[in-house]
């Protein structure tokens, strides 16, 4: 297989470290990046929750690439090693063949940079595309200066666009732990770490290291509401009790210009989705996740999935060395396959450990919800608030409020209960522009609160090409065949005289036209 | 079909068992339960989960085809009064209907069948570039005409099955979901009882709309109702400031504008396949994907730059002749077949009427004389193969 094709998306520490072994042991690979994106992508919160608030010198294209691309030794090394890399390019499909789709003949990549689309054949893909944000609402969520943990630390480290000076922290997890850092380090104020938990979650070393360099703790509250009108200005945050109701009585306002939510981070699976790659819950790995064996082979023999994509471990948030190792494991399994490497395939399974990001994220739900209100929009794009989404209320702009109730979320059957796509369907959470990145988790969350459902039981919703919000001439087929136009269907080609078939059709209809 | 023993216990009774919780089902069970009859829909996944909530959501004239243009006529006005007759919002919008041609073959077409359509009754006038693009704004300025009328619309295809099934619901009916109909039982002739995995319900009266599975259901009694089923994409863009109101069709495209400003669209080549009693097929999007989006931008220059947000496939069962097949049959007594097509959404709620009349009178209250089985009489059993139809063949 060396004169093959393997393809690598992403490039952070999973996919690089999987690009460079696999160079190394002889492969030929290609390395796509979505990073340096345009400002009108990242507007749109994909892949990380930037907020509303990017900084102006993201309209420079050549100082932002110069900046993601030097801030990325790996993708360096990979360079040097042979890797032909793709940078400000996004995957937004794949396309495999299977059942009713026996017609395509190999299985292909949709990818796209700022201008066009295209398809890339492969023979093996490694899909690592890390994590998103889970991002949970509050009043003043949709400010300019609220965002996610992934996103600062993008705008912080990568594109050195974070437009902020003063920031609350939201999660006292690694990932909340390790943005605080790299905020110190670039020179950003961290005002305070909140936490709903009476403790903290993440790394007591890095806390007690944080906590030396100034940075307070505040344990057991919630947010109340962001605080500003054009943008954030502050924070007012409220204690909680023991059952996590807000103790209103305890109020107190923390300026501000950034509010980071480091409450989680979710895979990105929608690429192995799309693909057709069997997915399931599994709450040591933080959610819904591609099935994949110790080789982080998934259900399809042609695609792996690696790194953050696999599952979101709390120790991956600080310790680089695990997602690379996964990404030599991967490639050291692909080389193997194409006989360029004596190993065989890998019996150790991916250390699980107690995952607290689900149980953490319930409790920031819960107690948000209790100081909040039904009243908070959940789904930006839609204006969809949580009231509307349990009461399954059809949107807005249908003026429909004289119209009957459904009952809510407890009046649909039981299956269209766990059903994240009906209530999409029927409310629009989660149908705008953003394609779900900012509500998706939420709203399953407060859809198995509202119906008492395990989460695990809940069906969430599909994912759909193209992944990335793609404008229609970015998305056209320029190399569109005489062909494909020549036979394209009006309405699957109706009857056509001469057809096979035709006669029999034909006769059966004049003798009704008879009668 | 020899009677035979049930395989599982009678657990319930109904009046009626309604086989497919789609909108031709839905509909059915909601005509007759605000009759009064006791129904029960059995539904081998979930409600409206697969072509019903994937159409493109237009109400089909039935130009083509005057045998059905008295259910498109019925259809037309219980539109125009659905959302206060179900209590819940279907987002219907009598916005009429426009075909376009971008190519001289196209409008030779559109110029030809213009008169074959005014002597069918619909209201159809050829309309020049301007009168086009007055219509449609967005539209491409190389459009050489188009064909038009004030007649027919569009609906949220997702909004008004559900709406269905909610007012179903209110009427005291009841949706089985997860539980196939897995045999039915014939005694003396006439149809005594289906049966589920859960137990068999015993009832007089079963009505097949079971979609692409009508041909395997039906199989079940012995009679053969010829379905192929085949794979079809649409695609939506990001919602945009109301541009047009019509449901169009032009550039191998079928489009419209949602209320909330999105141009759902869908069209172009199809795969077709074979189904099972049981499962969800799947439905799989191609990079066919990529011609679609180029031809809505060919079509809409000026709004070339919208985002394309979601893809999605679907699967509808095609009749050999491309009509409805409405018919109760005489043997057994008691059954009732109905399958649109695939252009069944705009006729499901004068559909499900004249399904409801011929379960409680025995006829239809609108004309549906020539739907039935009896012109696939001398239908050739590998109409399929034939018809380059078959499971495999793409794009026949």
């Amino acid at each position: 297989m060396a004169s093959e094709q393997l393809v690598v998306v992403g490039g952070g520490v999973a996919g690089c470290s999987a690009a460079l072994e696999a160079a190394r042991l002889g492969l030929k690979v290609t390395l796509i990046d979505e990073h340096p994106q345009s400002l009108q992508a990242m507007s749109l919160d994909a892949p990380y929750f930037y907020g509303a608030r990017l900084a102006a010198v993201l309209d420079d294209a050549s100082v932002i690439s110069e900046r993601v691309l030097g801030a990325n030794d790996l993708l360096l090394e990979c360079l040097d090693a042979g890797v032909e890399i793709l940078t400000g390019t996004c995957c937004w499909g794949n396309f495999v063949p299977g059942p009713n789709n026996v017609h395509l003949k190999n299985p292909q990549l949709g990818v796209a940079d700022g201008e066009r689309s295209w398809l890339i054949d492969y023979d093996r893909l490694i899909l690592a595309p890390g994590s998103r944000d889970l991002v949970l609402s509050f009043p003043g969520w949709h400010l300019p200066g609220v965002v996610g943990a992934n996103g600062a630390s993008a705008l912080l480290a990568r594109y050195q666009a974070l437009s902020g000076n003063r920031m609350v922290i939201l999660g006292s997890g690694n990932i909340g732990l390790r943005t605080a850092r790299l905020a110190v380090e670039m020179g950003v104020e961290v005002a305070a770490v909140v936490e709903v938990a009476s403790e903290i979650r993440g790394d007591p070393a890095l806390a007690a290291e944080l906590a030396r360099a100034g940075v307070p703790f505040l344990l057991s509250h919630t947010v109340e509401k962001v605080v500003g009108e054009q943008e954030v200005r502050g924070i007012r945050v409220l204690p909680v009790d023991s059952s996590l109701q807000p103790v209103l009585s305890g109020a107190q306002e923390i300026a501000c210009d950034t509010v980071c939510m480091a409450v989680g981070v979710v895979s990105n699976i929608e690429l192995a989705a799309v693909s057709g790659c069997r997915i399931f819950f599994d709450a040591a790995r933080g959610g819904w996740v591609p099935e994949v064996d110790n080789d982080f082979r998934t259900s399809i023999a042609a695609i792996h999935v690696v790194g953050d994509a696999a599952g979101t471990l709390e120790r991956m948030h600080l310790d680089p060395a695990v997602a690379a190792e996964q990404g030599r494991r991967v490639a050291r399994a692909v080389a193997s396959d194409a006989g360029l490497l004596d190993k065989a395939a890998e019996t150790q399974s991916v250390a699980l450990e107690e995952n607290p990001l689900l149980p953490s994220a319930r409790a920031w739900l819960r107690s948000l919800v209790a100081a909040g209100g039904m009243d908070v929009v959940v789904c930006q794009c839609e204006d969809v608030t949580r009231r509307e989404l349990l009461d399954v209320s059809p949107p807005k702009y249908l003026g429909a409020g004289n119209m009957r109730s459904c009952g809510g979320v407890k009046a649909l059957s039981p299956s269209g209960q766990g059903s994240q796509d009906l209530i999409k369907r029927l409310t629009r959470a989660g149908m705008g522009h953003c394609q779900g990145k900012r509500c998706r988790d939420q709203t399953i969350m407060l859809l198995a609160e509202a119906t008492g459902t395990d989460l695990s039981r809940m069906v969430p919703g599909s994912y759909r090409v193209p992944v990335r919000p793609l404008p229609l001439t970015v998305m056209w087929a320029g190399e569109e065949t005489d062909e494909t136009r020549r036979t394209w269907p009006i309405w699957l080609h109706p009857v056509e005289e001469g057809a096979p078939g035709y006669a029999s059709a034909r006769a059966a209809e004049s003798d009704r036209a008879k009668r | 079909m020899p009677a035979h023993e049930l395989r599982s216990p009678i657990v319930r009774s109904a009046d009626v068992v309604i086989i497919g919780a789609g909108l031709t089902g839905l509909s059915s069970g909601y005509w007759l339960a605000k009759a009064g009859a006791r129904v029960v829909i059995l539904e081998k996944g979930r409600i409206a989960w697969e072509a019903s909530g994937r159409a493109t959501g237009f109400l089909s004239l039935r130009g083509e085809q005057p045998l059905e243009a008295s259910l498109a006529v019925a259809a037309g006005e219980l539109w125009t009064t659905l959302d206060e007759e179900l209590g819940y919002p279907t987002e219907w919008m009598p916005g009429g209907r426009l075909w376009v041609a971008l190519e001289e073959d196209r409008w030779t077409e559109l110029q030809e069948i213009c008169p074959q359509w005014q002597a069918a009754g619909i209201p159809v006038q050829l309309i020049d570039t301007k009168s086009a693009r007055d219509i449609v704004p967005c539209l491409s300025e190389q459009t050489l005409g188009g064909l038009h009328t004030t007649r027919g619309g569009h609906a949220n295809p997702q909004r008004t099955s559900q709406a269905f099934a909610w007012a179903f619901r209110d009427r005291g009916g009841e949706i089985l979901e997860n539980t196939p109909a897995t045999g039915i039982h014939v005694e003396g002739g006439r149809v005594t009882a289906v049966e589920t995995p859960t137990g068999s319900i015993a009832t007089s009266t079963v009505v097949n709309c079971a979609g692409p599975q009508i041909g395997l259901i039906s199989a079940m009694v012995g009679v053969c109702v010829p379905v192929a089923p085949v794979r079809l994409e649409a695609m939506v863009t990001a919602p945009l400031p109301k541009l047009f109101d019509v449901a169009m069709v032009g550039h191998g495209l079928s489009l419209r504008q949602t209320r909330r400003g999105n141009i759902h669209f869908n069209g172009g080549p199809h795969e077709w396949i074979d189904v099972d009693l049981t499962s969800e097929p799947a439905t799989p999007n191609t990079p066919i994907v990529r011609n679609m989006a180029r031809r809505l931008a060919e079509l809409l220059p000026s709004i070339a730059n919208i985002q394309a947000l979601r893809s999605w496939a679907g699967i509808v069962e095609v009749t050999p002749d491309q009509s409805c097949i409405i018919e109760r049959l005489s043997s057994p007594e008691g059954m009732i077949v109905a399958s649109a097509s695939g252009h069944g959404f705009g006729l499901a709620p004068s559909i499900g009427r004249a399904i409801c009349g011929l379960v409680l009178d025995g006829r239809s209250p609108i004309s549906i004389d020539g739907l039935g089985l009896d012109r696939f009489a001398n239908l050739d059993p590998d109409w399929r193969l034939a018809r380059r139809w078959a499971a495999g063949t793409f794009n026949t």
